[in-house]
């Protein structure tokens, strides 16, 4: 009789324990090459995981600098700058919700998505309700105008996160567990990291990481734009990749399906001139 | 594998590198095992596997859920596994003197040659086929938790692994008519 052999038991027998073991100097370079390495901040990775459309382009921002960055919002349905109401403080505030320090759970009654789970790192709103609304955590405090259907899922000290309920989201954490539009407000304490890594960016000021970006063949930029939102001042650059550029991001491991290369948007480095909250 | 230490995993989230280092001194025999079967080289696998918690490390920040750390890890191990073997599609050819004088070492020796048609013929799977069964025989993962993790969709891996199969049965099909041909007797 012909039978058909079991390709699943043989496979089983193949990929059993073999009772190999790691040598020991793969721990030791590991052990070595992370006291090089820092961790870069959870909302670079959330970004460099954001498929950025068309539509939330302009929202996408930076902030910069000494170290305040805050994001452009003229994504919310604002013609330019005025989405963010300004800087309540550059200093922390005595409130007890406005701590430096992240909370690591999301704040008490906030209601998110069905679809959403918030990050355990996290401590956002949830879903807002349309109007103004001011940051908790996020220093400098700030507050913005926010239209229907969108939720904060990040607010902490150095980063605040917000993304619109919509289907593409919906579709995207389910299947990676990231999101397909947000944006942001982050401090840059580490601008090389700032378009991504490998094509790094210079500078301790708003307008010095501008010139940076400017200069870099990798990017196609806009002229810059002096602003000012609240009571900071900075400027204003469109940053993406030039397609033509042999500059390259390497590929992002926990997204393979992206091949590193991506689009940026409408940058806004704000001078913070009392520091971000760790200074 | 040891369960989640969440505690831990929170820590090295936070930048505690000895909490990092204890979580990857825990898996790392597992961790290399996961990535000598993909890339079937013991040096290139050292090298992916390094790579890979470099990574882990300077994304760990991301990763939502500290109770998924494991799957985490294997899908950055994984990955990255899958582009070394992209970076390098030299073949490697390494020869071996076996030296036969008894009955004891021909039985070895035919073993070790089932062994090896079968080693080659996984050897030949593209890496991505490679992957998808060590995550689906070595691991145990469903092909929708691989298709995740691989970040494909579910009808890839389902390709991929038919491929694969197929390729391993024809392995496994030569085997038996080399047993055959040599005349054993049943």
């Amino acid at each position: 009789m012909n039978r058909s052999p079991d390709v699943e038991l043989v496979l089983r027998d193949y990929f059993a324990d073999d009772g190999f073991i790691a040598p020991d100097h793969v721990l030791d370079v590991v052990e070595e090459r992370i006291m090089r390495q820092p961790q870069q901040r959870a909302w670079r990775v959330l970004r460099r995981d954001a498929h950025v459309n068309s539509y939330l382009k302009p929202l996408l921002a930076v902030a910069a600098v000494v170290v305040i960055a805050v994001a452009g919002f003229a994504f919310l349905g604002q013609p330019s700058n005025s989405g963010v109401g300004g800087a309540v403080s550059p200093a922390p505030s005595p409130s007890p919700i406005a701590s430096a320090s992240p909370s690591t759970t999301p704040s008490a009654g906030a209601v998110f998505p069905d679809w959403f789970t918030p990050d355990g790192g996290s401590s956002g709103a949830g879903v807002l309700p349309p109007g103004s609304q001011t940051t908790r955590a996020f220093l400098p405090g700030s507050t913005l105008s926010v239209p229907e259907g969108w939720v904060n899922n990040t607010d902490t000290a150095d980063y605040y996160g917000l993304f619109p309920d919509t289907p593409a989201n919906k579709a995207e954490f389910g299947r990676s567990g990231g999101l397909a539009q947000n944006m942001f407000m982050g401090i840059v304490d580490t601008p090389e990291g700032l378009i991504c890594d490998g094509i790094g960016t210079e500078g301790s000021t708003a307008a010095e990481l501008v010139d940076s970006l400017v200069a870099n063949e990798a990017l196609v930029t806009s002229e810059p734009v002096d602003i000012t939102i609240g009571d900071l001042t900075g400027t204003r650059v469109d940053a993406h990749l030039d397609p033509d550029s042999t500059g390259s991001c390497p590929p992002n491991p926990d997204n393979p399906r992206r091949d590193g290369h991506e689009d940026f948007g409408v940058v806004h480095l704000l001078d913070s001139p009392g520091g971000g909250p760790s200074s | 594998v040891p369960a989640v230490d969440r505690e831990l995993v929170i820590s090295a989230q936070r930048g505690d590198r000895v909490a990092f280092m204890d979580l990857v001194r825990a898996r790392v025999d597992r961790l290399f095992a996961i990535a000598r079967r993909i890339l079937r080289d013991v040096d290139r696998a050292e090298d992916a596997l390094q790579d890979a918690l470099v990574i882990a490390w300077r994304d760990l920040p991301s990763l939502r859920d500290p109770d998924r750390f494991d799957y985490w890890l294997q899908r950055v191990l994984t990955n990255m596994c899958i582009e070394h073997a992209r970076r390098d599609r030299r073949r490697y050819a390494k020869l071996e003197v076996l030296v036969v004088d008894d009955h004891a070492a021909r039985d070895e020796l035919a073993e070790r040659g089932r062994s090896r048609r079968r080693g080659s013929r996984f050897r030949r799977l593209k890496a991505e086929e490679r992957a998808v069964l060590v995550l689906r025989y070595y691991l145990g993962y469903e092909p929708a938790s691989i298709a995740e993790m691989l970040g494909v969709p579910g009808g890839t891996i389902r390709s991929r692994l038919h491929h694969a199969h197929r390729a391993m049965r024809a392995a496994i099909e030569a085997d038996a008519r080399a047993s055959g041909v040599g005349g054993q007797s049943a």
